[in-house]
């Protein structure tokens, strides 16, 4: 009763259905990795789990330890439990870390713990007095989500191409420490991700391909090695 | 406003005919013109004013420690002021009534100041003098029905540094016109810093004008809270070479408040600096006008001005309108002007909604993140303080908290 369940989920936007009857169940710390081309709707599919305006679900439900996430707004959702690290993090002017973790019902304290998670990742602590993602590098941003994801009373994470913009180094310690945290915290995790290269540290249990806003086809570790050799053009209708 | 009654009353004053006649000659404003267009001024013209004609009690100036001196002005009138011991061979404190305290292109509103302020209290603060605490003003008025025109000179001679605060307390007149002049002397710094926050039927009109000479810098800062209607208009003269300001003007308005800034900066002198920063967020029906424009002068060549005005609309009936504009005759300068009226920017909602802010808490945030970077600007503690502390509470009296279903 624990995991993290999609079922038959059809969402549009604009009057167009872009996530057509997706079916996936995470349990409590598995790793699960989504890879598909661009524009295939994975990141709409991060968007309609956390409930951003726009993202009109049609049918279909999502259930967390039992619990009914569509019914729920966003701030709510992330409550429960559900956490979305952005592929491309908002800046907010004027707001620090400090002062949006002090919004939240996280209970723990603030300014230390950001500093002992800026620490792990190598994240400059100066950049932490900064408004939310305002002026940080791509990677600087990925890094600021990992924080805010270590400091989350999270039980599922959707990390929405949380590698783009990461230096070598830099993805080494952020998917190592997401990694830990599927120990530390139980966490469920959905990456999504073009590239391997994230889950040499993040091991997925489980690899799904996206293609045209379903899952269409799902396997173990190996699929994400295959895709790389072969690409995606055999999961694609145009040449099925 | 310009009634008999109040002529009577002049007529025991000396040196007014003047004022009052250029008052009655340029008649009262209408929004027909460029610096009166969006104000709503008509309703100020059948207010019923009375003057206060005698000097108010004195006040027993309190020096508060790490202050370098406290001057109270009750209606306009100097009603004390205490200099500390070490500075006072470098900060004098004088009132007297200035005929000649005129502004730039002055209008009815500021002959008519000009005409009943009571005095000009001036504060003069020596060459060369380092002056590294505060020079604290507290104004104040307590009658509803009064026309009250504080007039306040500020003098930072050469080679000096000054900073001051100004405070209003239990500010509740019917229409203040206040005026300020800042002069800031070759290689001078001068840091003014106020913030407003008088009673909700008052109506401000008024005037600041600065002139910053050689290598010197003048910041000026206001937080506009209160008052029904506040507006000012500033007028910096960059005369000197290498002269710069600074301008940071935060408001926030609610109900049927406006706001209303009119800002002229003229770049007069070779390698001058202008920043201008202007903020403001309407809610329920309230209001903000900002006109600026930067003047580079034919002889201003590597001069540098940003202008800003940024407006966050809180409600579907607030309003603003924002016009910056620039008129260039040097081609060897930098000129940068930005202008925005938003709604709560709906990312930031969401990315903040998304980490598990309620809806209500990540409005305020947005809001409260919006002013920081100007309130950062304030380097007067005292007023950055109580600016920030300002408009917290009216951030949680226009948001206040919802019924979490």
């Amino acid at each position: 009763m624990s995991e993290l369940v999609i079922s038959e989920l059809v969402v549009e936007v604009a009057g167009q259905i872009i996530i057509n009857g997706v079916d996936l169940t995470i349990n409590p710390g598995e790793v699960h990795a989504l890879m598909g081309p661009n524009g295939s709707g994975k990141s709409s599919l991060s968007a309609a789990l956390m409930g951003k305006p726009g993202y009109k679900v049609l049918s279909g439900s999502v259930t967390l330890a039992g619990e009914d996430v569509l019914a729920l707004p966003t701030w709510q959702r992330s409550r429960l439990g559900l956490f979305l690290a952005m592929q491309y993090p908002t800046e907010i002017p004027g707001v620090s870390l400090a002062d949006l973790v002090s919004n939240t019902d996280i209970d723990i304290a603030v300014e230390e713990g950001l500093k002992t998670e800026a620490a792990k990742l190598g994240h400059d602590p100066a950049l932490l007095d900064r408004g939310v993602n305002v002026d940080l590098s791509g990677g600087e941003k990925k890094r600021s989500e990992t924080i805010q994801l270590a400091m989350s009373n999270a039980k599922y994470a959707i990390l929405d191409e949380l590698d783009s913009g990461l230096d070598v180094d830099s993805l080494a310690k952020v998917s190592a420490r997401v990694e830990e945290l599927t120990s530390e915290m139980n966490l469920g995790v959905l990456v999504i991700t073009h590239y391997n290269r994230l889950l040499h540290e993040l091991k997925a249990d489980h690899v799904h391909i996206f293609s045209e806003g379903k899952i269409v086809a799902s396997g173990g570790p190996e699929l994400a090695l295959e895709l790389e050799d072969t690409g995606y053009a055999a999961y694609s209708s145009a040449n099925a | 406003m310009f009634d008999t009654s109040l002529l009577e009353t002049f007529e025991s004053w000396p040196d007014r005919s003047e004022a009052l006649k250029l008052a009655e000659e340029s008649g009262f404003p209408d929004t027909s013109s460029e610096q009166w267009r969006y104000s709503p001024i008509s309703e100020l013209a059948a207010l019923t004013v009375e003057l206060v004609t005698q000097r108010p009690e004195p006040v027993s100036a309190q020096l508060e420690q790490g202050c370098a001196a406290v001057i109270h002005i009750d209606s306009g009138w100097l009603v004390g002021s205490e200099v500390a011991q070490q500075y006072s061979d470098q900060i004098e404190v004088v009132a007297s009534y200035d005929a000649a305290a005129t502004c730039q292109e002055p209008d009815y509103f500021a002959h008519m100041s000009r005409a009943i302020a009571p005095e000009t209290v001036t504060i003069s603060v020596k060459d060369s003098a380092a002056v590294a605490e505060p020079i604290t003003i507290v104004t104040s008025a307590n009658k509803a029905t009064t026309l009250i025109a504080p007039s306040l000179r500020v003098r930072v001679g050469r080679g000096a540094s000054a900073h001051f605060e100004m405070v209003s307390t239990d500010i509740d007149c019917a229409v203040m016109l206040p005026t300020l002049h800042l002069e800031a002397g070759q290689d001078s710094i001068v840091d003014f810093a106020a913030i407003q926050n008088v009673g909700r039927s008052t109506n401000i009109i008024g005037r600041v004008t600065g002139n910053v000479e050689q290598s010197a810098t003048l910041n000026y800062a206001a937080v506009g809270l209160g008052a029904q209607y506040a507006r000012q208009r500033v007028d910096i003269n960059l005369t000197g070479r290498g002269s710069s300001t600074r301008v940071v003007v935060p408001s926030l308005g609610s109900q049927t408040q406006v706001s209303d800034a009119r800002l002229f900066v003229n770049h007069i002198g070779p390698d001058t600096t202008s920043d201008l920063h202007f903020k403001n967020a309407v809610a329920d029906s309230a209001g903000s006008i900002y006109t600026g424009l930067i003047h580079i002068h034919p002889e201003a060549s590597g001069s540098n001005a940003v202008q800003s005005n940024r407006n966050i609309k809180l409600g579907e009936e607030a309003w603003a309108w924002s016009v910056p504009n620039l008129e260039i005759e040097n081609n060897d300068v930098r000129c940068a002007h930005a202008s925005t009226v938003n709604t709560i920017d709906e990312e930031q909602n969401f990315y903040l909604q998304s980490r598990g802010v309620a809806p209500r808490d990540a409005e305020r945030l947005i809001v409260k993140g919006f002013y920081n970077e100007a309130l950062a600007r304030i380097q007067s503690t005292t007023v950055r303080q109580k600016a920030t502390a300002g408009i917290a509470g009216k951030i949680l009296e226009i948001l206040p908290e919802e019924e979490i279903a």
